[in-house]
């Protein structure tokens, strides 16, 4: 893969540069940064209380009163917006976070070291990986329960193979490198080699994967929010407001179309982050 | 080539048997006791309780519950649904035709417009059409089945009334026309995949050696494209496929629920809100061997299409 991934890279760059670049992604992060800083203070920025209803006042359009409109129980989408930002963009987080202190250092070990290890965690993430990665995840809810933490627990675990497996490609291609012998000759120990000297250099295309890994936890987390199987309601989330207006959809689309909004504007800013990232990575090869 | 056929089939139903250990310990690793797991944390009675202890053989040594659950599968007995009073393997079959509709519908979508996008943006690489390919994957690409459904129902069937909103329809073309919408939905983050997967390996495969090859033959850049370059840049296309059916088995479970499709993914939805364990676990195993096996074929395909791979494991196999 990655042979085909530099072959591609003038056509790629080319392209990349005519979409703007990095200046497409900074402007990506303000946007990204504009999001958190709006989820931090929610209370602050929210006109309304994101859980109170107003059955009165359902459905509406925007208006005046309504930035965005209200919801089909006359809730503020606008502050469910801001709230839900919290969990919409926080669990992803929590499960790349997850996901990475588990898979990243398996994923360097089974490279590292090989063998038996690094034989039997390939047939573990093969086991993991026979089962559609969302399956998995509706399958551990199913045990677990439902709710914020086990579909944030569920999804980071499918989440550490795919890991694991490209962290554990990038070392064997480190691995065979100069300084690794180098430090293996001056005595240092595994975990010394491992994350001070292996780890930085293969850290570039590990930041821009699990920067695409928030994108995609994104993605999941609300898909399993929408199935009911995340986060429930009343509380605030962007997946959570997809399912709720669902129930509405032959009525009125305004409901909806808030929260696709900021689900694909925020996955679309993350993307263009991490093809900035890889971008820049292979200019400096 | 053999060999490695041989060598993939006989790791699936290994695979398989290990995943049906996994979806098997689910009653186990959950909290609380298996009967009450199975019961789905319902008030029972001391009797039900004992049936469904002497049903599932829940007094017999942990490994001999497994086989004899897994042996019940196989001759077709998924276990009781708790929540429908009827069997398992009742629930489930008459959903699993329109899943497999749904799916292959929108298989057909995405390898067409997948396809043929990353096509027309790889001939055209650098001008305006690329670009408007390359945004409109970048979109496609963050719409999740979910919110693609529901922005195809408010505007293709609320807006315009062009197709139906929800449900099956009554079979024949009814049911293609209720299918058609939900397609589109389960399709447009993969077309998205294909596409892009298409435009970098077709651009790759126009500035290879053989194709200059043909253009110095003189042959017309018409036959060049359609009759070289083409076949040999699809290559990765298929290996990506497998990729794809793993995405097609997880959105249809958000399209069937998000369109009302009484298919096999709505059917796990009510089953794990209703925590209807059995029904749960019998989905899953059916799920994981579809998948296994779209996989299977897909690895067949893809050494069988790419001659490198043919030849090599010939020479040293």
């Amino acid at each position: 893969m990655s042979t085909w991934a530099a072959a591609s890279l003038p056509v790629r760059t080319r392209l990349f540069r005519s979409l703007g670049g990095q200046r497409a992604a900074i402007a990506a992060a303000v946007v990204l940064g504009l999001f958190v800083l709006a989820a931090i203070l929610a209370p602050l920025i929210a006109p309304y209380d994101p859980k109170s209803t107003d059955l009165v006042n359902s459905l509406s359009g925007p208006t005046g009163d309504h930035l965005l409109g209200t919801d089909g129980s006359g809730r503020d989408i606008f502050s469910r917006l801001i709230y839900g930002a919290r969990t919409s963009l926080g669990g992803p987080a929590a499960i790349v976070l997850i996901s990475t202190l588990i898979g990243l250092p398996l994923g360097l070990l089974a490279g590292y070291v090989g063998g038996f290890l690094d034989g039997a965690l390939g047939r573990a993430w093969d086991l993991m990986l026979a089962f559609p990665s969302l399956l998995l995840a509706i399958v551990i809810v199913a045990t677990f329960g439902r709710g914020l933490t086990p579909a944030v627990v569920a999804i980071s675990i499918t989440y550490i193979p795919f890991l694991a497996r490209i962290v554990r490609g990038l070392v064997l291609v480190e691995r065979s490198k100069q300084y690794v012998a180098a430090c293996r000759l001056q005595g240092f120990g595994t975990p010394r080699i491992l994350f001070g000297h292996i780890l930085p250099n293969i850290s570039g295309p590990v930041i821009a994967q699990l920067t695409l890994n928030f994108g995609y936890a994104l993605l999941d987390l609300a898909a399993l929010s929408f199935i009911g199987l995340g986060v429930r309601p009343p509380t605030s989330d962007w997946g959570a407001m997809l399912a709720d207006g669902k129930t509405t959809i032959l009525t009125t689309a305004n409901p909806v179309i808030w929260p696709s909004i900021a689900i694909i504007v925020s996955v679309i800013c993350v993307n263009l982050i991490g093809q900035a990232i890889s971008d820049r990575i292979q200019r400096s090869i | 080539m053999l060999e490695l056929a041989i060598k993939r089939i006989l790791v699936m139903p290994l695979l398989l048997i290990l995943a049906s250990f996994v979806i098997f310990s689910m009653v186990y690793l959950a909290p609380g006791s298996p009967e009450a797991t199975l019961l789905g944390g319902r008030q029972a009675s001391e009797q039900a309780y004992d049936q469904i202890r002497e049903e599932y053989n829940l007094d017999d040594p942990f490994f001999v519950q497994y086989t004899s659950w897994l042996g019940r599968f196989v001759s077709g007995d998924l276990g009781d649904s708790i929540t429908l009073q009827d069997t398992a393997a009742n629930a489930i079959k008459p959903r699993i035709l329109p899943t497999l509709e749904l799916t292959l519908l929108a298989s057909v979508f995405i390898v067409i417009t997948g396809i043929a996008l990353g096509m027309i943006a790889a001939l055209r690489a650098g001008k305006a059409t690329d670009l408007g390919v390359s945004l409109g994957v970048l979109v496609l690409a963050a719409v999740s089945p979910a919110i693609m459904g529901l922005i195809l129902i408010s505007v293709f069937a609320v807006d315009l009334g062009w197709f139906p909103a929800l449900g099956l329809g009554d079979g024949g073309f009814d049911r293609l026309q209720h299918l058609i919408l939900p397609a589109v939905a389960l399709a447009a983050s993969a077309v998205a995949l294909v596409a892009r997967t298409t435009r970098v390996s077709m651009i790759r495969t126009l500035g290879q050696e053989f194709i200059e090859t043909a253009r110095s033959r003189g042959l017309s850049s018409r036959t060049v494209v359609v009759k070289h370059a083409f076949r040999h840049a699809l290559i990765p296309v298929v290996t990506i496929s497998g990729l794809i059916a793993g995405y097609l088995l997880s959105g249809a479970v958000i399209v069937e629920y998000a369109f009302g499709l009484n298919g096999l993914g709505s059917l796990l939805v009510d089953s794990v809100q209703g925590k209807d364990f059995a029904v749960v676990q019998a989905i899953a195993l059916i799920l994981v061997f579809a998948f296994l096996v779209i996989n299977l074929i897909v690895d067949l395909l893809y050494a069988w299409i790419d001659p490198r791979v043919r030849l090599s494991t010939e020479r040293t196999g």
